[in-house]
This record gives C-alpha cells, sequence and structure tokens, in this order.
C-alpha cells in the first residue's frame, strides 16, 4: 500500500483506507481507555499507581499501519470515548495529547525497520510512551510555575515539584511503559503483524532483516516533534493557566482600574455571543 | 469464599460500568442539554478564561459554587465528581508532604490553593458543559463551527459504539474466563486473583482487534455505498444536517444570565 508507507503522500490526504484505520485505532484505544477507567486504580496526586494504561494497544497498531493518521487516532479515540462519552472532558487541556501523541509515536513508529528484530520492538514501544512522558512531565511542571505567582518565594515548593514529577516519570515508566508496554508488544505485535492488515485491504509492513533503527530516523517527524512541543505548552497553559499573560500582568491593572475592569471581558464576550447568534440566524434562511 | 469475593468484584465493576454508562447515555432533558450547542462551548471558551482574572479566594469560592450549582442542575455522575474531588485533595497533600522535607508546607499549600481552586471551576464547568451536551449534539454543534465532518463523525460514531464494544468486550474476558483455570491460591493480599483477572482482560484484546477491524472495514464500505465521501463536499447535506439549530432567547439568556453572575460576585465581594 503506497499510502501507507511513503511519508510525504500519508501526511496530509486521508482516504477510504485511512478512515478505516482511524476508526479501527480509535475504538480499541478508546475501549482499552474506558476498561483501565473501570479498573482499580492509586492515584496520589500527580503520582498514579496500577493500571494507568493498556499502551501497548494503541502502540502496536501504529508500528502496524505506520501512518500519521493512525497516530492522531490515539488521542482521539482517548478524547471521544474516555472523556466526552464518560464526561470527562477538559476542553483545551485535551489538546496536549493532541498535539504530543501523535508525533512522538510516530516518530518511534517510524524508527521500526526491521519488525523481527525483537530488541528492536522493544526499544520502539519504550521511546513512543517515553517521549511522551517526558514532553508531558516538562509541561506538567511549567504549567505550575506559569499558574502559581511568587512560586520561587515559597520555601521548598519548585523543589518538591520537581521531586515528585521525577517520581512520577520513573512510576510511569516502570508501570505504563514495561509492565503494561513493552512486554504485551512483544508478545501481541508478531502476533498481528501480517494478519490485521489484509483484513483492512492492505499489505503488510515487510520492512528488511538487519536494518538498522537509523534508517528510520525522520528528520521531518523529528521537527514535528520539537514543533509540537512548545505548541503543546501553550495549549495546555491557556487551557488550564488561563492567560499565562494574566497572571504577568494582570495584579498591577486590576489595583489601578479595580474590579470593574471585569466589565471588559463581560463586554467583549456579549459582542462575541451577538455576532454568533447573528450568524446562527442568518444561516437557515 | 473466593467465588463469593469474584462476584462481588464483578458486580462492583457493574455498577461502575453502568453508572459511566448512564453518564453517556441518560443525560436527556437536563437542564444545560436543551441550549444549543454553540452557546454552550462559547460559554465554556468564556468560563476557561473567567477564574483567571480573580485572586481573592472568596470570589473563586462563589464562582466555584455556581459553576456546582450548575453541574448540579446537568445531573453529572457522583463517581467522577467523587473522583474529581480525591484527585484535588490528594494533590495538595502530596505537594504538602514532599514540601515538609524540602521546605515549609503551609505556605505551599496557600500557595497553590487559588492556583487549585481555579483548575477545579475550569475541570467543574467542563464537567457540566460536556456531560450534559451529548455527544450527538457537540458533533453537530462541532460541525456547525467549521470542523470537517470526517472528524465529528467519529464523535457520533463512538456514542453508537460504546455499548456494543463493551459488550463484546465483556463477552470475551468471560469467554477466555471459561476457558481458563483461576489460580489456585489467591495469594497474598489476593494479588495472584488481580494478576489473573488483569492478564485476562489484556488477551481479550486479541480477538477484540480482529472484530474491531471488521466492523470498522465494514462501517467505511457501508458509509461509501450510501455516499459518504460525495456527502462531504454538498453544500445540501451540512445545511439538511444542521437545519434545526438555532440560537433562542433561552440561550441568549443563560448566557447573559451567567455573566450577570459573574458580575455580580465579582462587585458584591
Amino acid at each position: 500500500m503506497s499510502a501507507t508507507s511513503t511519508a510525504s503522500e500519508s501526511w496530509f490526504t486521508f482516504d477510504k483506507q485511512d478512515m478505516m484505520v482511524f476508526i479501527l485505532v480509535m475504538s480499541l484505544t478508546g475501549l482499552q481507555n474506558a476498561v483501565t477507567e473501570i479498573l482499580p486504580e492509586f492515584t496520589l496526586g500527580p503520582l498514579e499507581l496500577g493500571v494507568g494504561e493498556f499502551v501497548f494497544i494503541p502502540v502496536v497498531l501504529v508500528l502496524l499501519f505506520r501512518t500519521y493518521w493512525a497516530a492522531l487516532a490515539v488521542p482521539v479515540g482517548e478524547i471521544v470515548f474516555g472523556e466526552i462519552l464518560l464526561g470527562e472532558f477538559d476542553g483545551l487541556g485535551a489538546m496536549e495529547g493532541v498535539l504530543l501523541i501523535p508525533v512522538c509515536y510516530y516518530f518511534a513508529a517510524k524508527l521500526l525497520q526491521d519488525p523481527e528484530n525483537t530488541t528492536q520492538l522493544a526499544l520502539v514501544v519504550f521511546l513512543a510512551e517515553g517521549l511522551e512522558e517526558f514532553f508531558a512531565m516538562f509541561i506538567d511542571i511549567g504549567k505550575v510555575y506559569v499558574g502559581v505567582e511568587e512560586l520561587e518565594a515559597v520555601p521548598g515548593l519548585p523543589e518538591s515539584i520537581l521531586v515528585l514529577e521525577a517520581v512520577d516519570l520513573v512510576t510511569q515508566m516502570v508501570i505504563t511503559g514495561i509492565v503494561f508496554g513493552v512486554i504485551p508488544a512483544l508478545y501481541l505485535y508478531p502476533k498481528l503483524h501480517g494478519k490485521v492488515e489484509p483484513l483492512l485491504g492492505m499489505e503488510p509492513y515487510e520492512g528488511e532483516r538487519g536494518a538498522s533503527m537509523w534508517r528510520g530516523f525522520s528528520a521531518k517527524a523529528f521537527l514535528a516533534m520539537l514543533v509540537a512541543f512548545p505548541l503543546a505548552f501553550v495549549a495546555e497553559a491557556a487551557s488550564e493557566v488561563g492567560g499565562a499573560i494574566n497572571v504577568v500582568w494582570e495584579p498591577e491593572f486590576l489595583e489601578v482600574y479595580g474590579q470593574t475592569f471585569i466589565a471588559v471581558p463581560i463586554a467583549v464576550s456579549a459582542v462575541v455571543a451577538a455576532v454568533v447568534w447573528y450568524r446562527a440566524t442568518q444561516r437557515p434562511s | 469464599m473466593t467465588y463469593l469475593d469474584g462476584l462481588r468484584d464483578a458486580t462492583s465493576v457493574d455498577a461502575i460500568k453502568n453508572d459511566l454508562l448512564k453518564t453517556a447515555y441518560e443525560n436527556e432533558g437536563s437542564f444545560l442539554h436543551r441550549l444549543d450547542p454553540r452557546v454552550l462551548l462559547l460559554w465554556y471558551v468564556v468560563f476557561l478564561f473567567v477564574p483567571w482574572l480573580f485572586y481573592d479566594v472568596g470570589v473563586l469560592l462563589a464562582l466555584l459554587a455556581f459553576v456546582s450549582l450548575l453541574a448540579y442542575a446537568s445531573r453529572v455522575s457522583l463517581v467522577l465528581v467523587a473522583l474529581m474531588a480525591f484527585t484535588v485533595a490528594s494533590t495538595l497533600a502530596s505537594y504538602a508532604v514532599v514540601t515538609a522535607f524540602t521546605g515549609d508546607p503551609l505556605a505551599a499549600i496557600r500557595a497553590l490553593i487559588p492556583f487549585t481552586l481555579k483548575l477545579t471551576i475550569i475541570s467543574v464547568s467542563s464537567l457540566a458543559v460536556f456531560s450534559s451536551m451529548g455527544p450527538k449534539t457537540l458533533a453537530r454543534g462541532l460541525r456547525s463551527l467549521g470542523i470537517p465532518r470526517q472528524f465529528t463523525f467519529l464523535i457520533t460514531y463512538g456514542y453508537r459504539m460504546l455499548p456494543v464494544l463493551f459488550e463484546e468486550y465483556h463477552d470475551l474476558v468471560n469467554a477466555y474466563r471459561l476457558r481458563s483455570a483461576a489460580p489456585e491460591s489467591p495469594g497474598r493480599f489476593r494479588w495472584r486473583h488481580y494478576a489473573y483477572l488483569l492478564k485476562t482482560s489484556m488477551r481479550a484484546f486479541y480477538p477484540m482487534i480482529f472484530n474491531v477491524a471488521k466492523r470498522s472495514r465494514v462501517t467505511v464500505e457501508a458509509m461509501e455505498t450510501r455516499g459518504f465521501s460525495h456527502s462531504l463536499h454538498d453544500e445540501a447535506s451540512k445545511e439538511l444536517q444542521l437545519a434545526d439549530m438555532r440560537v433562542r432567547p433561552r440561550d441568549v439568556g443563560f448566557f447573559a444570565g451567567s455573566l450577570a453572575v459573574v458580575a455580580v460576585i465579582a462587585i458584591a465581594l
């Protein structure tokens, strides 16, 4: 299948085959998400102990189909099944996943050149999860830094955030990355390889025996990852931290103009509402 | 005893499953459900930003009370609320515990409280909006705001498929359990029992992947037969789908009313 193996085509064209893969990956990731939601989980603040996610399912599927759309279906599945349907949607915060997960998974999937090489497979799975967790850790740390004013003035708080996030990264990588990632993926990938693709009318990815991972290093995918990280941070900051800008310049401003300043955003949103209403009432006629 | 315990586990998992499914499917008729999705989305965007304009804990608490009232009116699942409350409390507690080693825990908590309150206000309002909106309405709202149909379709697809997938998966897990032997002795803290359940639930995904692959192929083929790709570029089909979406006085009243509440809170406190 040319559309599934060449990078330049598959980035922006979305054909029927992509749609099938998208629905498949989305449904399974979503189901996985909903199932692990039900399983008992022990969350201690930012620390997550226990079954976080069955990461092997999305990773193995992305490794099988190797398109950007397959990778994009992973966060979409989580949003549709795990968040919108189960009512936990956190709006713009979900953008973090949409931006980070596909680029990390896609980058890692491209690195898999020899599907029969177990070491390579294990490394790729670990890398896919590791990259995403690593970026997410920075975003989590930055979020609190942006959100809490005078953070440095509180003794011990910045250090404790760093400690908690670092410990979280390690536990996540051991539990989610290895126990629910690498080990089941090593079992599942060979069992599925060459069996699922024909069901969707595609050729399985053959790769090349003994090929090194560097051949799959895609500069474009790497660049996309570097671009997505700051974007994800901004999206996260914009949602969770509202106006990162506000936190910086707001206080003096409020002191000068008092609480009447609140009239400005209210007026602005009222105008926006009027415009939306106007457009909505115009359309049907 | 083991059987009784197993039964109890199954029923409790079932209870949670039912509660979550109820959240997804039984929100018709709640207060926010009857509003226009576009107005609700706009309201949500406004409430993403409102909490960040205030620094006073009193104002933030009042805002939290207001959005909680809305969440109550839209019948949010209690499991989700409890889960959120626990997460908020445990986050604060864990920061305090770690800060006890590195510095002053009380000051850390005091610095984190307004920040946490703002986050909580946002999560409660998104709980209220998205659990009452319903995926079908949401998909139509997003579609009318210009999101491509391929993606809004997926939301409605998930809405239809979730119970089917749940059911199928549950059957597969049960089939695996019937065909395999449970561990002889449960071990300390019944860990062997839980490891067995976990392994079964992971293995059940193997046949599940094939089922879903077949189903997604059938879905796409059926859609093509009915002219899905063709309708994507057809204005008339879009208009037909969105024909009965209107912003009514009720929507404008809700929007203006909640802005008025915010203004009153800001000025009174």
